[in-house]
């Protein structure tokens, strides 16, 4: 397996990119992130017209997975799938919509709050931004980069964008299993193994 | 190449009609349905199929149902089976509690431990899950990262889940018609199901392959050309068309539109018999993938497609019916369909 190109972005909405050691921000709000990334030449076009229609978490992960396709340098397949990887699921999600659905009396619920409690929702919108066509799903394993490298290898072959989203940040791996390359280290999180390649680069 | 045969060893269903596989196709057959109102939340008038025999208890209904799904397994799960766990929101029930937990993850924690087995996976794909756990089981398989895969799948009825649906308008105002030309919408259900999947058989069946993609259309409608359900649908057929396909068929207007689109593209010149288990059990999110290869093993077993649920006049271009129908043979394609455009096509034959 290939590992074509990584991004991740930090609390403070700063991004950083592993192979072009690109580095951006840190912005005011993540609108500003999109309009001044859109704009960076190489970008992949991605349709961010539905930027708003998700939270936070959706907009964290179009923007990261956008610029981890940007680090693979427009490598990026139609065919690509979209995982996400452990994290912290939609725990924050569920709440939000259950305490909104209590405050308002248990009479009327929110769809739109609704639809951001499955742990995918995320990685749907990064794969209907990016127009990837491959499978879409959300694993939890061990934490383990070798599990995490086990996943991927028994995946049908060819590319996928492999996320893991934190309150703390979101990384975004483009990762190509038809290739031979390097194994994963085996870190607990997507985050670190990003540092320990950061570190050999 | 040929790929290493992944066999179907045991099958487990628990729903409300029955905590067997044999009990629920006949069910399905008798075209029972299950629906009633709920007892552990107000479900505000609506229909649900509903499992009473999980009402009561302090422990979560989740719990009460995997519980369930373990005394009902008619096989021993060997050493050194890994476990695929497939569910959209676990246990939810605990969260409504005021429980601040992250419910697929606690429902993943509970498998391991009533199963006994440590080092799960959880697979969640929407709607699709199920089917996905399947399929990651079985290419897990393949690898030869394990000899034996337990599939389990499972969701309960919650307000939470009720709601949230019927802020979408996605429920039916009576119960779901799947594959109808008046169909409204879906009815919710729960159920659990599991599978022992391995690479040394005999088995009753196999699980011969699966497809898995995205239409990168829209967050909830699915794309209604079915364009790339069929291209998944193609991907699991590899060029043997199959004697009959069980659906996802929710009984929503957009899900059945798109299937029977794609079933179109696909068996325009042969079709194909289809047939949905939500007229009968309703949909059960996370366990309805692993229900359909279940359940869909002993009617292929049988040679027999249940009569549609539901069904008065059959939307144009859908191959659904009535009556039974007898199957020429045991090749089954089984489709699950979710929110951001997910779609999975498996095949299984009976053996």
């Amino acid at each position: 397996m290939k590992i074509r190109g990584m991004a991740r972005l930090a609390e403070n909405n700063e991004f950083f990119t592993l192979f072009r050691r690109g580095r951006f921000g840190p912005f005011a709000d993540l609108n500003t992130a999109r309009h001044i990334l859109s704009a960076v030449p190489g970008m992949p076009e991605g349709d961010l017209n539905d930027f708003g229609r998700g939270g936070v978490t959706v907009r964290r992960v179009m923007l990261t997975a956008l610029l981890a396709a940007w680090d693979a340098n427009g490598t990026l397949s139609r065919e690509a799938g979209v995982l996400g990887w452990n994290g912290d699921g939609c725990t924050a999600e569920n709440l939000a919509f259950w305490q909104d659905y209590v405050s308002c009396g248990r009479e009327a619920a929110r769809g739109g709050l609704f639809v951001a409690t499955l742990p995918t929702i995320p990685y749907c919108e990064a794969a209907i931004a990016l127009k990837c066509l491959g499978p879409v799903a959300y694993y939890r394993t061990a934490p383990s980069g070798t599990e995490l490298q086990t996943l991927l290898d028994a995946s049908p072959r060819g590319q996928y964008l492999c996320g893991e989203v934190t309150v703390s940040g979101v990384c975004m791996m483009l990762a190509d299993t038809a290739l031979d390359g390097t194994p994963l280290p085996d870190r607990p999180t997507l985050r670190e193994i990003f540092a320990a390649w950061e570190e050999q680069l | 190449m040929t790929e290493k045969p992944v066999y179907i060893l045991g099958a487990a269903a628990v729903t409300p009609f029955g905590s067997t596989v044999r009990e629920n196709c006949d069910a399905l057959l008798a075209v029972r349905t299950c629906f009633s109102a709920p007892r552990h939340f107000d479900g505000a008038g609506r229909l649900l199929g509903v499992d009473h025999d999980l009402d009561g208890g302090r422990n979560s209904r989740a719990e009460r149902l995997l519980c369930k799904l373990e005394s009902a397994l008619p096989f021993s799960i060997p050493p050194g089976t890994r476990l695929f766990v497939a569910t959209t929101i676990g246990v939810i029930d605990l969260l409504e509690q005021g429980g601040e937990l992250d419910t697929a993850g606690e429902f993943l924690r509970l498998a391991e431990r009533i199963f006994g087995i440590s080092g799960g996976t959880l697979v969640s794909a929407a709607c699709a899950s199920g089917q996905t756990a399947a399929a990651a089981a079985m290419r897990a398989l393949r690898r030869g990262t394990c000899r034996y895969a337990l599939v389990i799948g499972g969701d309960i009825t919650s307000e939470f889940v009720t709601r949230g649906f019927a802020a979408l308008g996605a429920l039916s105002r009576s119960v779901s018609r799947p594959y109808d030309a008046d169909r409204d919408g879906l009815t919710l259900g729960e159920a659990a199901a599991a599978l022992l999947l391995g690479t040394v058989g005999p088995g009753a069946g196999q699980l011969t392959n699966a497809c898995e993609n995205g239409d990168a259309s829209h967050i909830t409608s699915p794309d209604l050309s079915g364009r790339q359900l069929a291209a998944a649908c193609r991907g699991a057929l590899q060029g043997v068309p199959p004697d009959a396909v069980i659906g996802h068929g929710t009984g929503t207007v957009y899900n059945d539109r798109a299937e029977i689109a794609a079933m179109r593209e696909l068996f325009s010149a042969s079709p194909v018999p289809l047939f949905s288990l939500k007229g009968n059990l309703g949909h059960t999110l996370g366990a309805t993938g692993v229900l359909q290869i279940a359940l869909g093993l002993e009617l292929a077993k049988r040679r027999i497609l249940p009569p549609q649920a539901g069904l008065r006049t059959p939307e144009a271009g859908a191959n659904a019916a009535k009556e039974a129908r007898r199957l020429t043979g045991g090749r089954l394609l089984s489709l699950n369909v979710g929110f951001g455009g997910l779609n999975s096509a498996a095949v299984l034959e009976a053996l």
